[in-house]
């Protein structure tokens, strides 16, 4: 399990790197000058040369992503330029580690604004995820347990009804019924958790319901399927056999193996919805770090967009991690191979 | 112990007489959208205390779906169970959820056919058993684990403490099932029942099995049902019989009657169908024609007439459904034909689908697993005994002699067909640790030496794990081997490249184990067989549907059906697609890897004879690979018993059944189970112990010292060579002996 | 999802010739005619079809429907608008027997023109980034299956970067890059064209992965039957392995992939619409018209309720014929697509 662990991280590792190569290639080595693209509607070529030589744009690309690793553990300053470091240094730029870049546009070190975007990306995710997993595993569990009758009809009918809907529509629709027309809940807005742990879970009820309602349906759909195939197992007629009260049948013998999948599943998808929940901050203006790519993109703002895209991957990548050590925790059979 | 005081007790309050478990007309049918299933159509029986009932049937013939109902298994599912079902004076039919639930795994146990699954892969075989505890009674934890560890113990689970702690993935199969049976008993149920407890088990982990619960019934006192559709294990220990067909039953009885008078004639056909290791080799089994019924639409009368050699419209075989009544007052039988004349029949020596023509005595009768047959009976009908010409025993010796000196004489000029020299094949393993290392390699087939004669048929035993297939595959090149010679007609098939192999393939054949995953799906029959002609180019005489059609014909399919797909197929009947596929070249050499393991007994039998009729028809040889003794010794002309990668002893067929020298060879002889109960009450087993050894990591020496009984010092010292101890006998043993009383069971 | 059968893999496997005798003989049901059958009985897969095929067709004939003038996407009706505010006249968004849906708010154009025209550019988008993806994932799983090692590993590894990036994330961050490139390099025209080129080819790149396991699995399992060992054993050749034995089994899993996979990029399509990042105003397509209609989804819902509610109708339907597909090919088979 420990050199499992090991082996995993380092594969891990390997991946980071090689993601954040292809980012970088993505976006540095396309046929477009990103220094054009620094300073929006202002921009004269001085500006373009002098924000290019800042960003390090003029070095080869290799030595771009060699001063971008650097910036990450050891900090940067733009521009890296030791004369002009020497004549003025007031108009170098520190950058700390970890560094992911700096906005021209935003002036402002990429790390600050990913840092102040994060928690309420973590807030609307982790809540949500919370809400869909009661919701989807319960309702999939009853559906499985009611095969074939009308719960299991109507369960399977919404859940497919809720997966059809695209999430900006369901938040959409939410924001301006529930809210805004009807006044049921408050319009959704953050507050940090540590201010008001009230406010803050009120702020972001609306949210994590409708994202919930997307992935719930997905769960649904899979527990349903797991929990029918688990349910179906030999080890399950065994435990019926040996007169194992049911409650514990479905829940100790079936849905626990149901989990594993489940479980995997869950973990990337958090994962994912880590790296921002570009539809749903949109819909409802939270500045998350989805709302920060879209204001990037919209801005053509390049270090930030770079940054927001890598830090999805490594979210991705990371849960990809967890779910593989969770895996092994869950299943013995993984654990002592 | 408190099982036995449990068990007294109950004996000193309820009645002898009164059945233990009673069942009335069970119907258990399930709905589906092409119509109801009648799994289960009117089954009655009953259990004494204390006695094993066998059910005995084959695939779909309701036997597993009979145990579960009793179990109240259907009650979740979408089963209709009507009928009555009374367990010591409870009706289980009647009583609801809850007071069902405390009966299960309380008063009746259950053990399932495949251990692995059955357990629970997440959680310690103890904390499982601990579970069946918990569910019945309010004991401490330490208490309940005690009683646990007590129970694995008490099943030969050595180092019970330590495996109490371990997952089921940990244990071999042998050890799983034994932690079953633990489990089902540790409640002390009155009644276990057993659904084909031994049947995914290899034949020496069977016959610990069987010894064992045999064992445990005595001590514990419980009441058996044991499902299986092998009737040497019904043999070795049952006390009443209860043969099913198409969801009903056919016949019941003694095991005495069943085994000796039999009445039913299908279970004359079960009987004549299993190729039997005790009676001098038939030339053709006797099969039973066709396969069971779909049971959506069961004919109508009686439901085995479409098969049946010996029905009488007249009687009304055809139109009316028999009851189930005693003609003579011995069992009762569901058959239109009279009492009378089904003895006659069943007597008759002349009458080819007779397995009772077997000739000689019952011998030294009254033996102890026959408490209620009648000697006088089992005389007069030719009871199953083994003292004829072709038997074994003292006297057979010298015969065997001959033949065993006879059969390689004849061969000597011939070179043979295949020759296998030293053939290796190994699979690389790495350690799964940090980094990725070469660790010792499994050696599935490790260094095996024979020969195959144009037109022979080698068989090739073991079991599972000793590399049988590996090898069958590895000496087609259809794995490359990592060490030794093929040659085949005397080239030297492991160096020719891909395009002579290729060219060379139409010469040698191969018959797979699995009758659904060996054929496309895709295709239909008639381009399934036509494939080895478009692939090797070859266009037959009048054209390919011509022959394909010919081919279809001569393996006892109708050839209207080529444009039919397999799945519209029964096993059987895909399994002759096969056969066709790999006869249509006319090859020499055809590998047949397991061919009828997957199949019912009575389909078994139908392929076995169809390849002995081509074997006879085109000269054509087969290496036979079988884990089932019994099927090797009725088809081979010499056989090979393999034991982790490699071959222990290699004889004629007769040679190594009657006088085989190596001890593998003696244990696996008599683990085989014989359906005759007299027979399996006299035999001596000798019960290996221990597991199997990893292929990874062989045991130094001789691979079988670590389960040999005769093992000593130079075991494991010196790999024991491959000598011709006899003309055409070769034995890998350092101490090799006679002991023909592990098939006997006689001093 | 070991055996998914085919529902046209029968002409070429009947035996040659076509004499009397093959007329009188016994004809089987092939998999394919079974769930065909399969088919008939399930009315809501039925149905689904039904929508579907509807949808495309009417998709695929817009354009000469705009031509004949029997919709009208691009008219302005400023007499249908209040002059102040520029909302629709009359309830439901001036819904009337000339614009059943309604009109536009501030333009006044046709609402169900815009719908009906915007549903080609989106399919058009769906169906061209499905196609990309099932033809890259079909072609990298096969690779990856029948090869062994390093290629297998190569392409596994592949799969496990790109699955890292968000697709979502990707399509709205590369958008300021790649549609001009798209215009630039490809020398598609300048707009709309650009803008579907970029999304097929970004939701293809991304999304190919998918489909590429599940191809990779099946031909990994499919290698392992004896069927297989059984043409090897008559001499078979790798090529005829391949085409002959395994092709044939891939069909059934691809098909309920694409089906599965429309949906999804009908969704994206719309959403990076919402974003602002697709198609462009005034052309029309589910994303434009939504994005479009979300700034008056409190003023006037039913502008922003009918192309919403089409879409939730459009991929429902696509939704549900996926689902009922896998079920009809492979009755057994796992829910896990």
């Amino acid at each position: 399990m420990v050199f499992f662990v090991i082996r995993r991280l380092l594969a891990i590792g390997v991946m980071l790197v090689v993601t954040s190569v292809v980012t970088f290639l993505l976006f540095f080595a396309a046929p477009t000058d990103p220094a054009a693209l620094t300073c929006g509607r202002e921009c004269t070529p001085d500006l373009i040369d002098a924000n290019r030589h800042a960003m390090g744009l003029d070095k080869p690309i290799h030595v771009q992503y060699g001063d971008f690793v650097k910036g990450l553990f050891a900090g940067r300053d733009f521009p890296d330029d030791p004369v002009q470091k020497a004549q003025a240094p007031e108009t170098i730029v520190h950058c700390e580690a970890p560094c992911l870049g700096y906005s021209f546009l935003r002036q402002a070190p990429v790390t600050e604004l990913v840092t102040q975007a994060l928690p309420v990306t973590v807030s609307l995710a982790a809540g949500a995820f919370v809400l869909w997993m009661l919701i989807g595993v319960l309702a999939g569990c009853v559906a499985a347990l009611y095969k074939g009758r009308w719960l299991d009809r109507l369960i399977v009918g919404g859940a497919l009804l809720g997966y059809s809907l695209p999430t900006f529509f369901i938040g959409l629709l939410l924001l301006t019924f529930v809210s805004i027309r009807w006044a049921i809940l408050p319009i959704p807005s953050y507050t940090p958790f540590l201010d008001n742990p009230l406010q803050w879970a009120a702020g972001l009820v609306m949210p994590w319901t409708a994202l919930a309602v997307v992935f719930a349906a997905a769960y649904v759909r899979l527990t349903r399927a797991y929990m029918i195939e688990s349910l179906s197992e030999d080890y399950v007629r065994t435990a019926r056999a040996k007169g194992v009260r049911e409650p514990r049948v479905i829940v100790k013998h079936g849905l626990r193996v149901a989990l594993t999948p489940i479980v995997t599943m869950a973990g990337l998808d958090l994962g994912g919805l880590l790296g921002g929940m570009v539809v749903t901050e949109q819909v409802f203006g939270f500045n998350g770090l989805g709302k920060l790519a879209v204001q990037s993109v919209t801005n053509v703002d390049l270090p930030t967009i770079v940054a927001v895209v890598l830090v999805a991957a490594a979210a991705y990548t990371i849960a990809n991690l967890v779910v593989d050590i969770l895996y092994g925790v869950i299943d013995p059979r993984v654990r002592l191979k | 112990m408190t099982a036995l005081t449990r068990q007294q007790e109950q004996g000193a309050t309820t009645p002898e007489q009164a059945p233990l478990l009673d069942v009335r007309d069970l119907r258990v049918h399930f709905p589906t959208a092409d119509g109801v299933v009648r799994s289960v159509d009117g089954v009655s029986f009953s259990v004494a205390k204390g006695e094993t009932l066998s059910i005995v049937g084959e695939s779909g013939s309701g036997k597993s779906v009979t145990a579960q109902a009793i179990l109240g298994l259907h009650r979740r599912g979408r089963g209709v169970v009507s009928g009555q079902i009374m367990l010591d004076g409870t009706d289980l039919m009647t009583i609801d959820d809850e007071s069902m639930r405390r009966l299960r795994g309380d008063h009746v146990a259950m053990v399932f056919q495949d251990p692995l699954s059955a357990f629970h892969p997440y959680y310690r075989i103890g904390s499982q058993i601990v579970e069946a505890i918990h569910s019945h009674r309010q004991i401490s934890g330490e208490s309940a684990r005690t009683l646990a560890v007590e129970m694995l113990d008490m099943v030969g689970i050595p180092n019970p403490k330590a495996r109490f702690d371990q997952y089921p993935h940990e244990f071999s199969g042998g050890m799983r099932q034994r932690a079953m049976i633990a489990m089902a008993l540790v409640n002390e149920p009155k009644l276990l029942i057993a659904d084909e407890p031994t049947t995914a088990l290899d034949v020496t982990v069977q016959a610990q099995i069987l010894s064992l619960m045999r064992d445990l019934q005595t001590e514990l006192g419980t009441a058996n049902i044991v499902i299986t559709h092998d009737l040497g294990v019904v043999a070795n220990i049952a006390d009443r019989v209860m043969i099913m067909y198409a969801g009903k039953v056919a016949e019941t009885g003694s095991v005495g009657e069943i085994f000796a008078a039999p009445e039913h004639p299908y279970t004359w056909g079960l009987l004549g169908s299993a190729p039997r290791l005790d009676l001098p080799r038939l030339e053709r089994l006797a099969a039973i024609p066709g396969s069971p019924p779909s049971l959506i639409n069961v004919p109508p009368g009686c439901s085995f007439h479409p098969r049946c050699a010996f029905r009488d419209d007249r009687l009304g075989c055809g139109s009316t459904v028999p009851e189930l009544k005693a003609s003579t007052g011995t069992h009762p039988v569901r058959c239109h034909l009279p009492g009378d004349r089904r003895r006659v029949l069943f007597a008759d020596p002349a009458d080819p689908a007779d397995p009772a023509d077997a000739p000689g005595d019952s011998g030294d009768s009254g033996g102890l697993g026959d408490p209620d047959g009648d000697p006088a009976d089992l005389g007069g009908v030719g009871g199953l005994g083994d003292d004829g010409p072709g038997g074994v025993g003292g006297s057979s010796i010298a015969t065997l002699s001959i033949t065993a000196s006879a059969e390689p004489g004849a061969a000597v000029d011939a070179t043979p067909l295949l020759r296998v020299t030293n053939l290796q094949k190994y699979y690389p393993q790495y350690t799964r640790k940090l980094l990725r290392r070469a660790a010792p390699p499994v050696r599935a087939v490790d260094g095996i030496t024979f020969d195959v004669r144009a037109g022979e048929t080698l068989g090739l035993v073991g079991e599972s794990g000793c590399g049988k297939s590996t090898a069958g595959r590895a000496m087609l090149r259809l794995l490359e081997p990592t060490g030794g010679t093929v040659e085949f007609k005397g080239e030297d098939i492991t160096r020719l490249d891909g395009q002579r192999l290729r060219r060379l393939r139409r010469h040698m054949q191969m018959v797979f184990q699995d009758p659904f995953g060996s054929l496309n799906g895709r295709q239909t029959v008639g381009a399934i067989i036509a494939t080895p002609f478009k692939i090797q180019g070859i266009s037959p005489e009048g054209g390919i549907r011509h022959a394909v059609r010919e081919l279809m014909d001569r393996v006892g399919l109708n050839p209207e059906h080529y444009n039919r797909f397999p799945h519209e197929f029964s096993g059987g009947q895909r399994q002759r697609v096969g056969v066709a596929r790999a006869i249509a070249l006319k090859p020499d050499l055809i590998v047949c890897d397991e061919p009828v393991s997957a199949l019912d007994a009575s389909i078994q039998a139908q392929v076995i004879n169809l390849l002995k009729d081509l074997q006879e028809e085109s000269g054509v040889a087969y290496v036979f690979i079988a884990h089932d003794l019994s099927v090797v010794r009725h088809i081979a002309d010499r056989i090979a018993v393999m034991y982790l990668g490699r071959v222990m002893e290699e004889a004629p067929w007769d040679v190594l059944c009657e006088r085989p020298l190596h001890p593998y060879t003696h244990a696996l002889l008599s683990a085989v189970p014989i359906p005759d109960p007299e027979h399996e009450a006299r035999r001596e087993r000798i019960l290996l112990s221990r597991d199997l050894p990893s292929p990874q990591n062989p045991p130094s020496g001789c691979v079988f010292r670590t389960r040999c009984l005769e093992a000593r010092e130079r075991c494991a010292a010196e790999v024991p060579e491959r000598r011709e101890l006899r003309p055409g006998h070769f034995v890998a043993c350092h101490f090799p002996h006679e002991a023909t009383a592990v098939l006997t069971g006689r001093p | 999802m070991t055996s998914t059968p085919p529902v046209a893999a029968v002409s070429q496997t009947a035996p040659e010739g076509g004499s009397d005798q093959a007329k009188t003989a016994i004809h089987g049901r092939s998999r394919g005619q079974l769930a065909l059958a399969r088919l008939r009985r399930d009315k809501v897969t039925l149905t689904a079809l039904v929508i579907c095929a509807a949808l495309l067709l009417v998709a695929a004939i817009s354009p000469v429907l705009s031509h004949w003038g029997v919709i009208d996407p691009l008219r302005n009706n400023p007499h249908l608008v209040t002059e102040v505010g520029s909302l629709p006249n009359g309830p439901g968004g001036g819904m009337s027997w000339q614009h059943w849906m309604g009109v536009e708010p501030g333009t006044g154009r046709d609402l169900l023109s815009r719908i009906v025209a915007g549903l080609t550019i989106s399919l058009t988008v769906a169906v061209l980034a499905s196609l990309l993806t099932v033809v890259m994932g079909t072609c990298l799983g096969i690779i990856a299956g029948i090869s062994k090692g390093k290629t297998d590993w190569a392409i596994s590894r592949l799969m496990d970067i790109v699955l890292s990036f968000p697709q979502l994330l990707m399509l709205l961050s590369l958008a300021p890059i790649l549609v001009g490139v798209m215009h630039q390099r490809l020398h598609l025209p300048e707009g709309t064209p650009s803008q579907i080129g970029f999304m097929v080819l970004v939701l293809g790149c991304f999304g190919w992965p998918q489909i590429a396991r599940i191809v990779r699995g099946q031909v990994l399992s499919l290698r392992e039957q004896e069927f297989i060992e059984a043409a090897r054993s008559l001499g078979a050749r790798r090529a005829q392995l391949y085409f002959k034995e395994i092709l044939p089994h891939l069909w059934a899993p691809i098909l309920v992939y694409v089906t599965l996979v429309m949906p999804q990029y009908i969704a994206a399509e719309a959403t990076l619409g919402f974003l602002g990042v697709g198609i462009q105003a005034p052309t029309p397509s589910l994303g434009s018209l939504l994005n479009d209609s979300v700034t008056y989804a409190v003023v006037d819902p039913a502008y922003f309720i009918f192309p919403g509610a089409t879409l939730a109708v459009v991929v429902l339907a696509f939704n549900l014929l996926g689902d009922g597909l896998r079920d009809v090919l492979d009755p057994k088979g796992g829910t896990r697509a």
